[in-house]
């Protein structure tokens, strides 16, 4: 659910209560923190946790330059580790000599638009985007390149899953995302496959903010997939498949559980924040500081900001990947419920319609209790036939909440299609990837 | 189409029941919005801290920085409104100089400091987009321009970003559609809520201008209205499609940077033709303010705060506190 969802339900809480609705009629804006406390668990969490959070490995595959702050970053060549392989940067420079100039240097080629020595003879600085890595010998070379190589990835996250099986304690891999010129992300994807202990990183296009692939954009095979072994067990606990693209790159936790080593996608979220523990701290919390403050309805706002709190801690429970629900009781996050999961933004709507329904319902029927001059707005036994005064708020809150309640059968449904779908990633049926996987499959491990 | 085919069918019945079950809680609406916006900030740069510290420092500066500029604005709406620095004859115009100073001259200078060269234009007739994006970022930008229609002071972009969050819009194409249609809905929305008989709302400049020299009354009033709504989206949609590639032209032959000059110098030479020189100080303050949302990379839309501020902290008691910290009235 998005941030607003939670937000609104918060507020909608605080629309059960007449006297917090009487308040905010005449200005008094206190009821509002009953939206805050909805909205707290995603705050606390991305704007604080998520910072403080201890990080073992973080895997930056393209760093990115510290003033324009997209990548590649230029590297000079006494200053490239040789444990920057695989690391996408560009050296920059002239050509003073040119020693060779073979078939096998056609990217070279391409990228100048001119043979080597016609630039070379120019005089023109040039750009070389690549990442350092080493042929069969060990002789270390410059691939030419627009994307860093995957097998960086998959050898961190498969040291981190090792290390966690045997130091026992959680590890956590921070992965940075590839923000490319012209608001545009190299995309990279990661699978898990624990029958044969494989982490696969797959090296895709250039993608938009939204998602949508550049045409001509994708990595050539012998550098669109890595994989690594691990040498313990492990299992994939989160169902989506981990794909990095725009925005942020994520934090993967493994910790060891019994005889495997489970992943825990971003470690730091939907812990203790997210629990009916912390729902009933926070109320209790926004209740005192409204008393201290005099606020006389405290006893309202404590009780609206717990259930604002705890819809948020229901609705994150409707996706995939559930909470930490009564710590320190319970300390393991629960799986979702996986509604609706092949289209969350549908359930997200259908629960913002539904806080919209419960607005309008305790709006509507607490008018008279907050304004005695002014009726109802919504009468239905007025309108339909046959229904009594007493049946009318509870026909027009199924009326209202009709269409959430339609989604969310359907989001029942949905859930089988989306588990059977997940089974086999799509992306590795694609023809693109089945090569490269091959090709990849042969030098596991890399030279 | 879709906002005339609404207002004429379900909007005649359900509109004037919203407007009476949500009119008292207008101001609840917008200090709700407010204080989400400054929640939701998405801090951009946080992962590129190097230790929890700096990654903490940077994450709160983006969003502190917004706050700063929120109340910033907030004070200088206070100063244009309450101080009597704008001469009463000119007081139609009060806002005038906030408005230029905060998105106006910012815009300008950054496009003369930046010196970019913008590219040749690709005017083909290719859509870059997904129907998905389509719809989110239609539904989006109906949802948005409805609640900036309909709540005063919320402005389109404001209620784009509850939009995009109702309707889950995710992408930069996305945003434009729903930016595009959350502004269609809220200018054309807000003007057509006048034409409605029983509802009585005037929401928006162009409303209030109208409002003051003719008011409908009547159905026939309100059909006609749809019927030049639904005429002039045709009209204006052949229009943009020439239009637009006429500019993209344009763009890449005449120079941004004088285009820039010549802006900026309308624009400082109107503010001063309305406010005069206390108009041009307010201004340049309203412009440094402008420029710290740039700096701090958070939203240029606080500087609406010189709007919300004054009318919330009136709502709820606390104009007293502001004029006497600016010494208005003392």
């Amino acid at each position: 659910m998005r941030g607003w969802t939670h937000y609104f339900s918060g507020l909608a809480m605080a629309t059960f209560f007449p006297p917090l609705l009487s308040d905010l009629a005449r200005g008094v804006m206190w009821p509002v923190l009953a939206g805050v406390a909805g909205y707290l668990p995603d705050f606390l969490d991305f704007k604080f946790k998520k910072f403080l959070w201890k990080i073992d490995y973080e895997v930056d595959p393209a760093p990115r330059d510290p003033l324009k702050k997209i990548s590649p970053r230029r590297v000079k060549i006494n200053e490239l580790p040789v444990a920057g392989r695989w690391r996408f940067y560009y050296l920059e420079g002239f050509i003073e000599r040119v020693i060779e100039e073979s078939e096998d240097y056609f990217k070279l080629r391409e990228m100048f638009g001119a043979s080597i020595r016609e630039v070379a003879s120019s005089g023109k600085r040039v750009r070389i985007p690549g990442y350092l890595d080493q042929d069969e010998q060990g002789n270390i070379y410059w691939n030419v390149a627009d994307a860093p190589h995957p097998q960086l990835i998959a050898s961190v996250i498969a040291e981190a899953i090792d290390r966690a099986y045997e130091t026992g304690r959680m590890v956590t891999v921070k992965l940075h995302n590839i923000r490319m010129p012209g608001d545009f992300y190299r995309r990279y994807m990661i699978y898990y496959k624990p029958s044969t202990r494989e982490i696969m990183v797959f090296m895709g296009p250039l993608v938009s903010t939204g998602g949508l692939p550049l045409e001509g954009t994708m990595t050539p095979e012998y550098r669109r997939v890595g994989i690594a072994k691990t040498k313990h067990p492990f299992t994939k606990v989160y169902p989506r498949p981990t794909i990095i693209d725009a925005f942020s790159g994520p934090e993967i936790g493994f910790e060891r559980v019994g005889d495997t080593v489970e992943e825990v996608f971003i470690p730091w979220h939907r812990g203790f924040s997210h629990s009916i523990t912390g729902a009933i701290v926070i109320g209790g919390l926004i209740g005192l500081i409204s008393l201290l403050a005099g606020y006389a309805n405290w006893m309202y706002l404590a009780i609206a900001s717990i259930l604002g709190f705890l819809m948020h801690v229901i609705e994150d429970q409707l996706g995939l990947m559930g909470s930490v629900l009564l710590p320190p009781l319970t300390k393991r996050r629960i799986r979702g419920l996986m509604l609706g999961a092949n289209k969350p933004g549908l359930m997200n709507f259908a629960t913002n319609w539904l806080m919209i329904a419960l607005m309008t319902w305790n709006l509507n029927r607490y008018m008279p209790l907050i304004d005695p001059t002014l009726p109802k707005i919504i009468k239905l036994s007025t309108l339909v036939p046959g229904i009594t005064p007493d049946m009318e708020d509870a026909l027009l809150l199924l009326l209202l909440a009709l269409p959430t309640i339609i989604v969310y059968i359907w989001g029942i449904f949905d859930r089988k299609k989306y588990l059977e779908r997940i089974k086999e990633v799509e992306f590795l049926k694609k023809e693109e990837y089945k090569e490269a996987l091959e090709e990849a499959r042969e030098e596991v491990g890399g030279f | 189409m879709f906002l005339a085919l609404f207002m004429t069918t379900i909007g005649v019945y359900a509109m004037p029941v919203i407007y009476n079950l949500f009119s008292p809680y207008y101001w609840f609406a917008l200090l709700a919005v407010v204080i989400f916006m400054f929640m939701s900030e998405w801090p951009k740069e946080a992962d590129l801290g190097r230790t929890p510290r700096e990654k903490l420092w940077l994450a709160w500066r983006q969003i502190l920085g917004g706050l700063l500029v929120f109340f910033a604005s907030g004070i200088l709406g206070f100063v244009a409104t309450y101080s009597g620095l704008i001469k009463l004859e000119s007081a139609f115009a009060r806002l005038t100089p906030l408005f230029i100073g905060f998105f106006g001259v910012p815009w300008v200078l950054r496009n003369i400091l930046s010196k970019k060269e913008i590219p040749r234009q690709d005017t083909r007739d290719v859509v870059e987009t997904a129907p998905s994006a389509i719809i989110v970022g239609s539904a989006s930008g109906i949802i948005g321009g409805g609640i900036a229609a309909f709540f005063p002071i919320i402005t389109g972009g404001m209620g784009a970003l509850i939009g995009g969050h109702m309707a889950s819009s995710r992408g930069d194409d996305t945003f434009i559609i729903s930016q595009g249609a959350a502004r269609l809905v809220y200018y054309t929305g807000a003007l057509y809520f006048l034409f409605h008989p029983t509802m009585r709302v005037t929401r928006g400049s162009v409303a209030w201008l109208v409002g003051g020299l003719y008011t409908p009354k009547t159905w026939t009033e309100f059909y006609a209205g749809a019927a030049v709504i639904v005429f002039a989206a045709g009209l204006s949609f052949l229009v943009t499609l020439y239009l637009s590639k006429a500019v993209s032209k344009l763009l890449s032959i005449i120079s941004y940077e004088y285009i820039s000059i010549a802006v900026l110098v309308f624009l400082v030479g109107l503010v001063l033709y309305l406010t005069g020189l206390p108009g041009l100080l307010l201004m340049i303050a309203a412009t440094t303010v402008g420029f710290t949302a740039m700096v701090f990379n958070t939203r240029l839309s606080y500087c609406l705060g010189s709007l919300i501020l004054p009318v919330l902290a009136n709502t709820m008691g606390f104009s007293g506190f502001f004029f006497w910290l600016l010494g208005i009235g003392w």
